[in-house]
């Protein structure tokens, strides 16, 4: 079996398993910022309606569980748009290999920062 | 969620799975036997949304969240920004992101003419679908008119 499987053909078959591997991220990602939109769409329609349920829900901002949710939802946005930038390209360029690095290194590098600035406010609000 | 897993063969840079623009999709766009060249209009509109918010939602999510030196958004501070053309910026995100979202949660059809071998949706799957759309259609809704009524400052 092995002997029939050339080196070319090898990487692309390893190659498209680890995509598959990450599939259920992208959806758990988009599933996360599809029910980010439906509450903020909501919550910013809510000061043409009703001001002072604007302000109360916009106190909250600062709560620490809304902070980590925000966080999630940063972190989710960060991973959606690498794989979907990187999924942009063809397959089997060398581009697209040098972008599966970017996403796998992106993913820590703006990952990691972003959840420091989403928890901030929550950590500022509590040592203060 | 009836998404075949089979992994890309092709060099055109869609994803074998759903050929959607990266959302949560089990929508497969691109059923067997069907010329790749010629996508549905909802792949296009899913890929320009896609396009469009590699910009807009990063700016979105730093201005409203993770800037650290922003003020708090109070009703005065919104009615501020709504009174720039972030107020256009904000309702262009949202919206974008909903039909998007909307786009790549419906369920994959099988293709009339039964050349395809996957399963058919199911019941969850389309529920779930339909429940994603009207969602999205209300949100939509609400955020147009509530742009559009919000007083200036």
């Amino acid at each position: 079996m092995d002997a029939e499987l050339d080196p070319g053909e090898g990487a692309a078959v390893v190659a498209a398993g680890r995509r598959s591997a990450g599939e259920p991220w992208r959806r758990v990602a988009g599933l996360v910022l599809f029910a980010y939109a439906l509450v903020w769409g909501v919550a910013l329609s809510l000061d043409t309606f009703s001001s002072s349920t604007f302000a109360s829900s916009q106190k909250a901002m600062s709560n620490l569980v809304v902070r980590v949710l925000l966080a999630a939802v940063a972190v989710a946005a960060v991973h959606h748009l690498l794989d979907g930038v990187r999924r942009l390209l063809p397959p089997t360029s060398s581009v697209r290999r040098r972008a599966d690095a970017v996403y796998a290194f992106g993913l820590w590098a703006l990952g990691a920062p972003v959840v420091v600035l989403a928890l901030w406010p929550a950590v500022r609000w509590w040592f203060a | 969620m009836t998404a075949t897993l089979t992994p890309d063969s092709g060099a055109d840079g869609i994803d074998g799975v759903d050929g959607t623009a990266g959302g949560v999709g089990v929508a497969t766009d691109e059923p067997s036997g069907a010329d790749p060249d010629v996508r549905p209009w909802s792949w296009h509109l899913s890929r320009a949304s896609a396009v469009a918010l590699v910009a807009l939602l990063p700016l979105h999510l730093w201005s409203f969240h993770l800037d650290p030196n922003a003020r708090p958004l109070t009703v005065q501070a919104f009615t501020d920004r709504w009174g720039t053309p972030w107020r256009l910026l904000d309702w262009a995100t949202i919206v974008l992101a909903l039909i998007h979202g909307a786009i790549a949660l419906q369920p994959a059809e099988a293709p009339a003419d039964g050349s395809a071998d996957g399963p058919s949706p199911s019941t969850v799957a389309r529920l779930a679908g339909t429940s994603a759309l009207v969602a999205a259609a209300v949100v939509i809704g609400v955020l147009t008119y509530a742009v559009a009524a919000h007083p200036l400052p």
